[in-house]
């Protein structure tokens, strides 16, 4: 069932995409936050893909999200002494989110849901072209 | 607060299943192409009764449309041919 694949496959594409614009809202979001659950400022996170498997056919390879990973890079010590989160000396760690590495990578995963829509409406427009066949 | 959402698919407008009857044979044939459409229409139904209640994902419930519609124009094209070629068998001059 080729074309049943294709779908399949992309459809994992743009499950795995949306969860990766959802963590890129998530870091947007969360740009100024000072104070995170685990303690000190929020630190960014960054998803994995890995292939997976789709349905039951082997040879239907799609992607997944393995995984989530914190962005252990330090925070950016900014001095402002009047923050609730300053220390001693007037510094205060700011979560190392960068808005525009945030922006590209949001545009390069619109990019991807894109390209991968456009593979569901070729293999659509393929079956039903096929379909035509019988008219 | 969980809204029970009324029903409205394509099953209850034009039940297309045939009834099982006690004793019939399995469908067979075109009968069963109709009754596998007829379930993939309904999957399909659901997964937008389930995408409005927060269960299923846009592109699952888009995707499970899309070959819902497939399916069905599949169908169409092979009812056409055997309607057209009973239809020419009917015409024959005798």
């Amino acid at each position: 069932m080729g074309l049943e694949n294709i779908v399949g496959i992309a459809n994992s594409a743009l499950g795995a995409q949306s969860q990766r614009i959802t963590l890129i809202a998530q870091n947007l979001a969360n740009a100024d936050s000072m104070n995170s659950p685990s303690g000190g400022p929020y630190q960014r996170q960054l998803p994995v893909f890995e292939p997976a498997q789709v349905g039951d056919d082997p040879s239907a390879v799609g992607v997944k999200l393995a995984s989530v990973v914190t962005d252990q890079s330090p925070p950016r010590e900014i001095y402002e002494p009047s923050s609730p989160f300053a220390d001693p000396s007037g510094m205060v760690a700011e979560p190392a989110v960068n808005p525009v590495y945030e922006m590209v990578d949001m545009m390069q995963a619109a990019r991807s849901y894109q390209a991968n829509l456009s593979v569901v409406q070729t293999a659509n427009s393929a079956a039903l072209k096929t379909i035509d066949l019988l008219k | 607060m969980s809204i029970s959402l009324p029903s409205i698919g394509l099953q209850d407008l034009a039940p297309i299943t045939p009834q099982a009857t006690p004793g019939a044979a399995p469908a067979s044939g075109f009968a069963q192409i109709v009754e596998q459409v007829s379930d993939t229409l309904k999957q399909a139904d659901q997964m937008a009764a389930g995408y409005a209640q927060g269960k299923v994902g846009l592109t699952d419930a888009v995707l499970a449309s899309e070959k819902a519609d497939t399916t069905f124009q599949m169908t169409m094209a092979i009812r056409n041919r055997v309607l057209s070629a009973y239809q020419e068998i009917e015409n024959l001059q005798v």
